[in-house]
């Protein structure tokens, strides 16, 4: 919200360039229409165009010229736009006449010089446990994938929203610690499925290509530390 | 934009976007270049999304697939699919019923515990239009002939097991029969009709639908005069011997045809591999007309001027033409690398071909379709499609 009206006074406030304010939007949670909505593209997109933070999404940089999305399941760019927007965000899906969305595009066409590859998604659909790794490497995995949204484990310090889990803590106390149904196998779901397969919530899902299960299992070590079942 | 409005009114001032000269509109959806002929259109159940393939006697050819369904992640089973009159738009169901794919600890993905809902997809850019929701495991789906109103079956196991494992009458196993105003996606209305319905049939004044309930060996006769009102007219035990509700079919009436010569209702029967004919004239089966066709009887089409009847069956993956009027029969065997599980059979509007379409079996063989010449009989090719294909509807060209 402050860069937007940054933006409008830094415009003279007469007119705002639909790029700038798509810029601006894009770090901006209202995108959403739901009220309670925690995310912004940002939270789950990178914006450079090399960037190897781990996050679930792929880079904004090329996005508008890309031929297909979500592993090819989405073929408009706006259809993409909105399954983030109605699965993640719990909002309406934004019509194509939508203000928001119209300076959305404008600003993803400005970082979408050439024509992109359709980029892979890769969805793991079985849960099976993993092998904890080095908890020094899951610190860093953590800190990139995770601390963005659920703050640091066990006090949820900087976490995005009160209405996000702290994890283990929160995860331990409403699961336990069966293997098949407790702290871990959940984590790995939420991890791999978010929303989806009936797990609930609102948490976009880490595709193989964002998030290894090498990463995945050196984060479940990290997180052993502060309690999470081994 | 609106919640900066008070922030910039107090600065005295009114902010607009200024989008760049003709920018900031979204490109239209591509339309494939296929869409400019005839062809199919083929549901795969578990891989969520459609095919499409030629529609003639010349060998088939494959002219793309298109994901559909309401989220990337999951399998959300479309079902079968109905073409409007025009070919402008498509309805088709997401089941939500994909039983072994997807695992974890909230269990199975799918086995059809969440509604499932009727999709309206236009035909030529594949966009959805719009959507309603319907009952767990949707099945059939089938529309009215000026295409205003779909028709959809539900086949929910969930409940029938529901209603055994709680000692509860036949009437809490019922599933429903919704009806889905096409124009504005509208339910008008979802009424229990009988345990398992699945295969659909409406009768050429559009006020009847027949439905078969594969568990009771029954066909359900549905009065749908109203659509906001539909009444349960009768349910009318398939043969001689039908099953008690919770014993396993005797017959388990699975889909049917209604003759476009003189409305009757032919019902292909899974477990007695044979087809049985209802007759709307004397409102009872005609037990006279009970054609064994071997194998697992599946959805069957009529030719256009009613006198001969195509039925698929799984099991030996043949097709059997009835003739409707002396009753003799004969065979067309599908070649096994083209086809394994025959689902359906659907004859082109010229009537001089038809389309086999084959489940394969997931995950290990893709399914496929076939084109077959009517006259001489006979399979003209085969492609590949993906898993499990489900259900077919013929489009004319986009102009």
């Amino acid at each position: 919200m402050i860069r937007l009206l940054l933006v409008g006074l830094l415009s003279g406030c007469g007119t705002v360039p639909a790029a700038d304010y798509g810029r601006a939007l894009m770090s901006d949670r209202t995108v959403s229409s739901a009220a309670s909505n925690p995310f912004s593209c940002t939270t789950c997109h990178p914006t450079t165009e090399n960037s190897t933070a781990l996050k679930p999404g792929y880079t904004i940089v090329g996005a508008a010229s890309r031929s297909a999305y979500w592993g090819g399941f989405e073929n408009t760019l706006l259809g993409a736009i909105n399954q983030c927007v109605v699965q993640f965000m719990r909002g309406r899906a934004l019509p194509p006449t939508d203000e928001k969305a119209r300076a959305l595009y404008v600003y993803l066409q400005s970082l979408s010089p050439t024509v992109g590859p359709l980029l892979p998604l890769t969805v793991v659909s079985d849960i099976v446990d993993l092998s904890s790794g080095d908890p020094a490497a899951g610190q860093t995995f953590y800190t990139d994938a995770c601390a963005g949204c659920h703050g640091a484990p066990h006090t949820g310090q900087g976490r995005l929203s009160s209405l996000i889990p702290i994890i283990p803590d929160e995860s331990v106390a409403a699961h336990g610690s069966s293997a098949q149904t407790g702290a871990r196998p959940i984590t790995i779901e939420k991890v791999r499925h978010g929303k989806f397969f009936s797990a609930g919530g609102t948490m976009p899902l880490f595709a193989l290509e964002r998030l290894s299960d090498a990463q995945l299992g050196s984060i479940l070590g990290y997180l052993e530390q502060f309690g999470l079942p081994k | 934009m609106r919640a900066l409005g008070p922030f910039l009114l107090l600065l005295g001032c009114q902010t607009e976007i200024a989008f760049p000269l003709g920018g900031g509109h979204f490109p239209s959806p591509l339309v494939p270049s296929f869409v400019h002929q005839a062809r199919f259109a083929i549901t795969n159940n578990r891989s969520d999304s459609l095919s499409f393939v030629t529609a003639s006697t010349s060998p088939i050819t494959k002219l793309g697939d298109v994901p559909i369904g309401d989220n990337p992640v999951e399998l959300e089973g479309p079902h079968h699919i109905a073409a409007s009159p025009d070919g402008k738009f498509l309805v088709y169901n997401l089941s939500n019923y994909v039983p072994g794919t997807g695992s974890g600890p909230h269990g199975s993905h799918g086995l059809g515990n969440l509604p499932g809902s009727l999709v309206k997809l236009d035909a030529a850019t594949m966009q959805n239009l719009g959507e309603a929701l319907v009952d767990r495991s949707p099945g059939e789906v089938i529309l009215s002939q000026d295409g205003r109103f779909a028709y959809v079956t539900h086949y929910d196991l969930l409940r029938e097991l529901q209603a055994l494992t709680q000692g509860g009458k036949e009437e809490m196993a019922y599933s429903a029969l919704a009806i889905v105003e096409t124009a504005t996606m509208v339910r008008r209305s979802l009424t229990p009709v009988c345990v398992t319905a699945h295969g659909a049939g409406l009768a050429a004044d559009g006020k009847t639908i027949y439905l078969t309930c594969a568990h009771t060996d029954q066909l359900a006769v549905v009065d749908v005069a109203d659509p906001a009102h539909p009444a349960v007219v009768s349910r009318l035990p398939v043969g001689p011997n039908p099953s008690p509700f919770g014993s396993p079919p005797t017959y388990g009436p699975y889909a049917l045809s209604i003759s476009p010569g003189d409305g009757s209702v032919w019902i292909s029967d899974n477990n007695s591999g044979d087809v049985r004919v209802y007759d709307p004239q004397t409102g009872a089966m005609d037990a006279k007309r009970t054609l064994f066709v071997g194998g697992i009887a599946m959805f069957s089409a009529f030719s256009q001027d009613g006198k001969t009847l195509f039925v698929p069956h799984q099991g030996d993956d043949k097709i059997t033409l009835i003739d409707t009027s002396t009753l003799s029969k004969k065979e067309l065997s599908l070649p096994a690398q083209a086809c394994l599980n025959v689902h359906l059979i659907t004859l082109t509007p010229d009537q001089k071909g038809a389309l086999v379409v084959c489940e394969g079996m997931p995950p290990k063989r893709l399914g496929s379709a076939l084109s077959l010449s009517l006259d001489p009989l006979a399979v003209t090719g085969f492609v590949e499609l993906q898993q499990f294909p489900d259900g077919a509807a013929w489009l004319p060209p986009w102009p």
